[in-house]
């Protein structure tokens, strides 16, 4: 089989479960069927994209297939594959993930009615991401960021009987359309510039042909749009509010795949941002900003999907900024490494949450007795967790290590420290929420709490990844990530500082919320003052997004529409009624004595005479 | 065989309507029949157009006289190029889905369905027609029969909508008229003939200036340009769902076929000196209609004023005059009509169902009518400017081709794609999702089985068509915008 | 061969009617019939005589191709009229002969009036149209109005022809003769002097007041009103034609000179259109509103005839002969519509097309056709004049008439609109109205010559370019 068939299936097997789902499974009880083929077509997509990372990763020649899809005078646009290391590795994590979390909610959505509508959705999400990540024009890939603003959209606002949802949805649309103008401004100015957006075009020769100063503009815009998909600061707002999603959503969408695609965006034109100095300043302080903020907004948080989806945006912010200080190899196995361990977490808390009667609230979780957890998930819970800290052994410190130790050999001592306090932060609020979920509470559940076997497969799979799978890839990935086999002094110096305060940040947690009879909620956040509330209002972002669109967007609309209305109307009205006002009077210059009709006759004749002989 | 296909296409629906002034009022359905064979017939007609096109010659096809008047230069002759054929298409499928959207109507069905025949006959008129004078005549015989549509099958305040719809166009018909006997008298050819003026006419750069702007706002006033486009919103809301579809598809699409048509092909200078009206009329017209439909509370008047929003992209692809930018006005024009009557279609279907367009009174309508909400959404979504979806192409087209020209009115259009997101989610939002509100009073409204449907699905299939693969349009155009631009 | 000429047969017809006039009782349903033979009767001999060609009378009487058009179409007139005036039901029976009889004289003056090359034969011809009108109006048994009405009529129409003598004598003053194309002779020596063109605007004042352009238009709402319908539509189309013949020809003799009077000639068109239009728009009563309209249709007449250039005549007489069948059209709707005779209000429209569908649709054509909505024949019609005014350099005067025909829209739409809406009327409250099957043919017939003029000009335009080319 070539390369190019194993690629057309792995990227087009979700779309044909979509197709079956929508079009031919219809009737109501075919719903568990349509579920069944779904995962059944994802998984052959995931082995596929396996087969295809095992064939592939050692060629270095990119493979490229493409078909023009609009042509016009002065520019070309096509639709194809570019596959080569970096969408190669990215395509067989988004298509593992996506595998595992449909495996997942077959027992999460199992009783809900519109489980049908969910795979139908989930499916053709998976398809439009897995197209994105293998995309040759930049074009292409904007098409399918768009797609998949929609598919998040249908699956936050996925129980449409709640207003949350709803509102949730909407939210999180428009923001990431906001940001999705500014990747469409950049596409457009390249496209002007350049008369093409290939991505291999762009890569290697766009660069030199634009001006530093034309870069940095296409690169800011093109930065607006990933804030906007991967919540990036002022434009972060949308992901925690979408949580009103069901969980496996939340695992697929806001913490391994959509919001990941920023970022590969970043890292796949890296050779283009890396040409304008000032854009790459500017991304690493808009990254630092966003993992600071979220991380600090976690710390309190009680709600278990929020802490997530919090630590997300830290993670991403995280990533984001490596990237701008120019360490983007570190970047991207952050975002492989945290994708999975996300993912996990994410499903984690789908379980416990199912465990504690659908109740986000960790506290309540913790009330649960040992007897009813099961000791897998907590197992598995403190593997994420530690992953997210970057504890030793587990896949995320191998990333986080790559992170660190490029900015010490990039001499960006500043940014370092900002990430020291960042891990810190990360480590204090993971493993807060890891030892309060798994404290042994008294509430002994009646509920029989077996797991189906899929289930458990589908998360100690994604957990043994973060145990070991990247131990077993480590010697293939040295290379391309520039990993330092064996150890130097700095190295070594590097390993220790973070350790050092990973473990304190672990011991301060344990201090507030491991112990027997530790009973604070918010921990050392409530001695400093005005953090909390601060915390409370989100850092205003909420307040001030509200406030543009109430005093923005409404407030013209009703200006316009009463334009629309007491103006333009009152002034098309006027004229008719201008016309038939001068009627009435013309109509009232016939009195009717017939006197008056022979004068006016006769003095007009009068007036033409004297026009006559004295005007000419 | 040269069959004369293109007087075949103009005067099938016309006999279409005088056989059905003589069928008796009872049997409806006979009339409904001949009204479907008659748009049956220029539909296999304009599809016969688009197979048998060769894209690389962009001169008249298929060119037929039939008389003419001496002395005064008026002549009937009869040409299609890559302008008016997707356009024709356009006007074949609207009218075709139109009449089966309409099957279930009671109420005098006779001169309902003659009125639409010779509407869309009028629009085929100014299609297929190269003289200026029956160029003319067909652009009046198109606005004249929605007056009584308006007033017979309308709703709401219908004789205000009414006569507002068709004084207004007219007056603007009324400048046009005035530019073509000027155009007669300053040409010096003595021809009202436009195949030759192409050809042959040049004009001074002064006139060219007072002509291109009298035609602008002539035709301007049909599309819908901003100061001129208070009679869409309260004509479409009142009009009859097929009334509508055909008015905001193929009418407005006409008026903007006219400024291509004649004022941009004969005015070079003109268009360069008036670019900067065009490109803020297209940029108000996004930014302004889209603002006013955010505060709409009624389906009809949302879908008249996106409708207004939408033909701001074609004033604004227009305005670039580049290639592209007439590319994307030109698919625009296409996909437009095809979104707005879809948009009616569905529109008029829940009003059918439910007696009521007010928001607040179809809340949850996913739940109960879940085919017809679908369309709703789905054409929401092309004119959302969706990727995959034919309102997309267009769109991107035109926002690339107004970069390339200025950037402030490119990131000017930009914005209207988020507002255009906006209104359509507010929509989905507030209504159909959501759980149907106890204090509603409408009755439950029964959903599509697939006859009632069918005209939404083949209007639906052309635009996931055309957002696919939208070459097979853009060749079309592209000989003929590359023609058009010749003097530029 | 000059037995067959219109003239004779007119003569013939008025003698005939005269007969039956002095009978005591009047078998009225045999009359009726005879009376529509009478008409077809003199209608064959126009046609025939449309190629008569010569002087007689000492170069007094001419009959050449301009005259003889117009006689046909004048003649065209009168046919319809006797045609659809079959029972005029607002006519006490014993008057009926009379009734034709001044119909029949008014025409043959009229058909004099156009072929008259001499002052005298002019005025002569003028008053015996003009005194067989004044008659025709107090006719009317039950019109309220109609004494005052007729008396006014005849007043205005006295002291317009009054005027017309004064402008006649003032020529025959300058000139010594009162043979048209003599004076057109001495025109290069006298055009100079202002006071030749205030003699040919006086001259002409006769005319306005049959044209009721806007010094001489005030009696037209009043006479309509108060006339009996079939009357009143043979007043606005037949006798206007005539004053619009008689116009053309003293332009056309005019010349190029006549461009003199170009600013006076646009005012009045100006004037006459704006006010006909305007006091249109809030008219109650369908006649008076017709009436208006017919002022406005005057000034689009005059608006083809002021730019005396081959376009702009063609396109009068085009618009005058579509303008005709139109105006008639609509009077026979009226009087279909009113009960015995009297006047309609234009509430008594609404739901025409329940009670017989085949008069709303001939209301909604000639409707149209009057407003200039295309494709029938007032639109070409108005299409040829504008596009002759604009091509003569009247631009402005051009704009204001299209923007007088959309304001005019308004008044004709609004009657379309009630014929064929069907809300505010009760249930029961409407009789279906039978139509006799010689005007349902008439009703097929109208709407089939608007739409085929209107979509195929070229068959009638190649008539009136050889009637005028003389000329040019």
């Amino acid at each position: 089989m070539s390369h190019l068939a194993l690629l057309n299936i792995s990227v087009f097997s979700n779309f044909v479960a979509f197709l079956l789902i929508t079009f031919f499974l219809k009737k109501k009880e075919q719903r568990f069927l349509a579920a069944k083929v779904a995962i059944t077509l994802s998984g052959l997509g995931a082995l596929v994209s396996c087969v295809l990372l095992f064939q592939r990763f050692h060629l270095d020649i990119a493979l490229t297939a493409s078909v023009t899809w609009l042509k016009w005078n002065t520019g070309e646009l096509l639709i194809g594959y570019y596959l080569d290391k970096v969408s190669l590795m990215m395509l067989t994590t988004v298509c593992v993930i996506s595998f595992m979390v449909q495996m997942y909610s077959f027992w999460y959505m199992k009783d809900d009615a519109g489980i049908r509508r969910y795979y139908g959705t989930i499916t053709f999400f998976s398809w439009a991401m897995i197209f994105f990540v293998v995309s040759i024009d930049l074009f292409g890939s904007y098409i399918f960021w768009e797609l998949l603003g929609l598919a998040s959209y249908l699956l936050i606002g996925f129980w449409h009987e709640k207003p949350e949802p709803r509102r949730a949805a909407i939210k999180a649309f428009i923001m990431t359309r906001f940001g999705d103008l500014g990747l469409l401004a950049a596409v457009i100015l390249l496209l002007v510039k350049l008369k093409t957006v290939a991505i291999p075009v762009l890569i290697t020769a766009a660069g030199t042909l634009l001006s530093p100063q034309e870069v940095f503009w296409i690169v800011v815009l093109l930065f607006l749009g990933v804030m906007g998909k991967s919540a990036q600061f002022p434009l972060h707002s949308w992901l925690p509010d979408a949580m009103e999603g069901p969980t496996p959503v939340s695992a697929l969408i806001h913490s391994a795949t959509m919001v990941a695609a920023g970022v590969y965006l970043l890292v796949r034109l890296f050779p283009l941002i890396a040409f304008s100095e000032s854009a790459m300043t500017y991304i690493l302080c808009i990254g630092a900003l966003t993992s600071l903020i979220a991380a600090v907004m976690a710390l309190t948080e009680k709600d278990m999907k929020r802490i997530l989806a919090y630590s997300t945006v830290s993670q991403l912010g995280f990533m984001v900024m490596a990237i701008g200080a120019g360490a983007w190899q570190g970047g991207f196995f952050h975002l492989l490494t945290h994708a999975f361990f996300k993912s996990m977490l994410f499903l984690l808390a789908g379980y416990f949450i199912h465990m504690a009667h659908h109740s986000n609230d960790i506290f309540s979780m913790a009330k649960v007795s040992y007897g009813t957890k099961s000791k897998l998930m907590v197992a598995l819970l403190w593997v994420g967790s530690l992953a997210l800290c970057g504890l030793f052994p587990l896949s995320g410190f191998l990333s986080k290590e790559t992170i660190f130790g490029s900015l010490m050999e990039g001499h960006h001592y500043g940014v370092y420290g900002v990430a020291l306090l960042i891990s810190f932060l990360t480590a204090y609020y993971t493993t807060r929420m890891a030892f309060i979920v798994s404290r042994n509470g008294e509430v002994v559940d009646a509920q029989e709490n077996s797991l189906p076997l899929y289930m458990k497969i589908s998360v100690s799979f994604l957990g043994l990844m973060t145990l070991i799978g990247f131990w077993i890839f480590l010697p293939a990935l040295t290379e391309f990530f520039h990993l330092h086999s064996e150890w130097h002094a700095e190295q070594w110096v590097n390993f220790f500082i973070t350790t050092i305060g990973v473990v304190l940040a672990i011991g301060v947690s344990y201090f507030y919320f491991g112990r027997k009879q530790a009973t604070s909620e918010k921990g050392w956040v409530s001695f400093i003052p005005g953090l909390s509330g601060l915390i409370e209002n989100k850092f205003f972002v909420d307040h001030f997004w509200k406030w543009v669109v109430d005093k923005g967007v409404y407030r013209f609309s009703r200006m316009s529409f009463w334009t629309d209305v007491h103006i333009i109307n009152v002034i098309v009205d006027q004229v008719g009624l201008t016309a038939i006002r001068c009627g009435k009077k013309a109509a009232a210059l016939q009195m009717g004595q017939v006197q008056q009709y022979i004068i006016t006759a006769v003095v007009v004749s009068l007036f033409v005479v004297i026009y006559l002989i004295f005007g000419k | 065989m040269n069959l004369p296909i293109l007087s075949i296409i103009l005067l099938a629906p016309l006999l279409a309507m005088a056989l059905i002034l003589f069928v008796k009022e009872e049997n409806s359905r006979l009339i409904k029949s001949i009204a479907l064979i008659g748009s049956g017939i220029s539909f296999l007609g304009s599809i016969y157009l688009v197979l048998a096109y060769d894209y690389h010659s962009a001169e008249f096809r298929w060119v037929e006289q039939w008389f003419e008047v001496p002395g005064w230069g008026i002549q009937f002759i009869l040409g299609v190029d890559g302008l008016s054929i997707p356009l024709v298409l356009l006007t074949s499928i609207i009218i075709f889905s139109g009449v089966l959207v309409s099957q279930n109507l009671k109420f005098r069905v006779k001169e309902f369905f003659a009125l639409l025949l010779l509407l869309v006959a009028g629009a085929y008129g100014v299609l297929l027609v190269l003289d200026l004078f029956f160029f003319f005549l067909f652009y009046e015989l198109a606005v004249i029969p929605m007056f009584l549509l308006v007033n017979i099958w309308g709703t709401g305040n219908k004789t205000y909508a009414a006569n507002k719809l068709t004084l207004y166009l007219l007056a603007g018909s009324g400048l046009v008229l005035f530019g073509f006997f000027i155009l007669y008298f300053v040409s010096g050819l003595n021809t009202f003939n436009l195949k030759d003026m192409l050809e042959l006419a040049s004009f001074s750069p002064g006139m060219q200036k007072g002509l291109f702007i009298l035609f602008l706002i002539g035709f301007g006033t049909l599309s819908a340009t901003w100061p001129f486009h208070t009679w869409s919103p309260d004509g479409y809301a009142s009009a009859p769902t097929a009334a509508s579809m055909l008015h905001a598809a193929v009418l407005k699409t006409l008026g903007a076929y006219g400024i291509l048509r004649v004022a941009v092909a004969l005015f070079p200078e003109g268009a360069h000196y008036w670019q900067w009206l065009m490109l803020s009329f297209g940029v108000i017209n996004i930014l302004y209609a889209a603002l006013c439909v955010i505060v709409q509370k009624d389906l009809k008047y949302i879908v008249g004023y996106s409708c207004v929003s939408h033909m701001g992209i074609v004033m604004l692809g227009i305005g670039t005059l580049t290639q592209a930018g007439l590319n994307g006005a030109m698919f625009q024009m296409f996909s437009h009509g095809i979104m707005t009557a879809l948009l009616f279609a569905s529109v008029g279907y829940i009003y059918e169902a439910k007696k009521t367009r007010n928001l607040d009174d179809l809340k949850g309508l996913f739940k109960e009518m879940p085919k017809a909400s679908t369309f709703f959404i789905l054409a929401g979504l092309t004119c959302l400017g969706l990727p995959g979806l034919s309102g997309f192409v267009a769109e991107f087209l035109v926002i690339y081709a107004t970069f390339s020209v200025s950037y402030v009115f490119g990131s000017l259009a930009l914005l209207g794609l988020v507002l255009s997101a906006i209104y359509i989610l507010r929509i989905l939002k507030s209504s159909f999702w959501g759980v149907p509100s106890d204090k509603s009073t409408a009755p439950v409204g029964v959903d599509h089985n697939w006859k009632t449907a069918l005209p939404q699905y083949i209007l639906f299939s052309f635009l996931l068509l055309l957002g696919i693969c939208p070459m097979i349009l853009i060749q079309f155009i592209s000989q003929t915008s590359i023609v058009l631009l010749r003097g530029y | 061969m000059w037995f067959y000429s219109v003239e004779t047969f007119l003569v013939l017809a008025s003698l005939f009617f005269f007969s039956w006039s002095l009978r005591k009782e009047v078998h009225l349903t045999l009359f009726h019939k005879l009376v529509g033979w009478a008409g077809f009767l003199v209608l064959l001999s126009a046609l025939f005589s449309f190629d008569f060609r010569g002087v007689f009378f000492q170069e007094v009487y001419v009959m050449d191709g301009f005259s003889q058009l117009m006689k046909v179409i004048l003649v065209l007139g009168y046919f319809i009229t006797l045609f659809l005036a079959q029972e005029v039901k607002d006519v006490d029976g014993k008057h009926q002969p009379e009734f034709y009889l001044f119909l029949t004289t008014s025409t043959l003056g009229m058909v004099v009036l156009v072929s008259a090359k001499d002052l005298i034969t002019l005025y002569t011809a003028l008053e015996l149209a003009s005194y067989s009108l004044y008659l025709l109006i107090p006719m009317r048994s039950n019109g309220k109005g109609s004494a005052e009405a007729s008396i006014k009529y005849i007043l205005i129409g006295i002291a317009a022809s009054g005027i017309m003598v004064y402008g006649f004598s003032l020529l025959f003053g300058l000139t010594q003769t009162t043979y048209l194309n003599e004076i057109a002779a001495q025109l290069p020596l006298l055009y100079q002097m202002p006071i030749f063109w205030v003699a040919f605007f006086f001259s002409l004042a006769g005319f306005f007041f049959k044209l009721s352009f806007f010094p001489f238009h005030a009696w037209t709402p009043d006479v309509y009103e108060a006339g009996n319908t079939q009357v009143i539509g043979f007043i606005s189309t037949v006798s206007k034609i005539a004053g619009l013949s008689v116009l053309i020809r003293f332009m056309l003799l005019a010349g190029e000179t006549a461009h003199v009077l170009d600013d006076v000639w646009v005012a009045i068109a100006i004037a006459t259109m704006t006010i006909g239009n305007l006091s249109a728009l809030i008219q109650k009563d369908l006649k008076r509103l017709l009436a208006y309209s017919s002022i406005a249709q005057a000034g689009y007449l005059l608006v083809g005839v002021l730019c005396i250039s081959e376009k702009g005549i063609s396109g009068a007489i085009y618009y005058a002969a579509a303008y005709l069948v139109m105006n008639l059209t609509a009077f026979f709707i009226i009087s279909q519509l009113s009960k015995n005779g009297n006047n309609v209000p234009t509430s008594a429209v609404k739901g025409l097309f329940k009670r017989s569908p085949l008069l709303a649709l001939t209301l909604l054509i000639s409707f149209f056709a009057l407003a200039g909505i295309p494709p029938l024949a007032g639109f070409t019609g108005k299409w040829f004049i504008f596009s002759a005014a604009v091509n003569s350099g009247y631009n402005v005067l051009a704009l204001v008439a299209i923007f007088n025909s959309i304001i005019s829209l308004y008044y004709y739409l609004m009657v379309v609109k009630d014929a064929y809406s069907d809300e505010g009327i009760e249930a029961g409250g409407l009789e279906p109205i039978r139509l006799k099957p010689a005007y349902q043919i008439y009703c097929y017939l109208s709407i089939a010559v608007l739409v085929v003029t209107g979509f195929f000009p070229h068959l009638f335009m190649s008539l009136t370019k050889q009637s005028i080319a003389v000329f040019f």
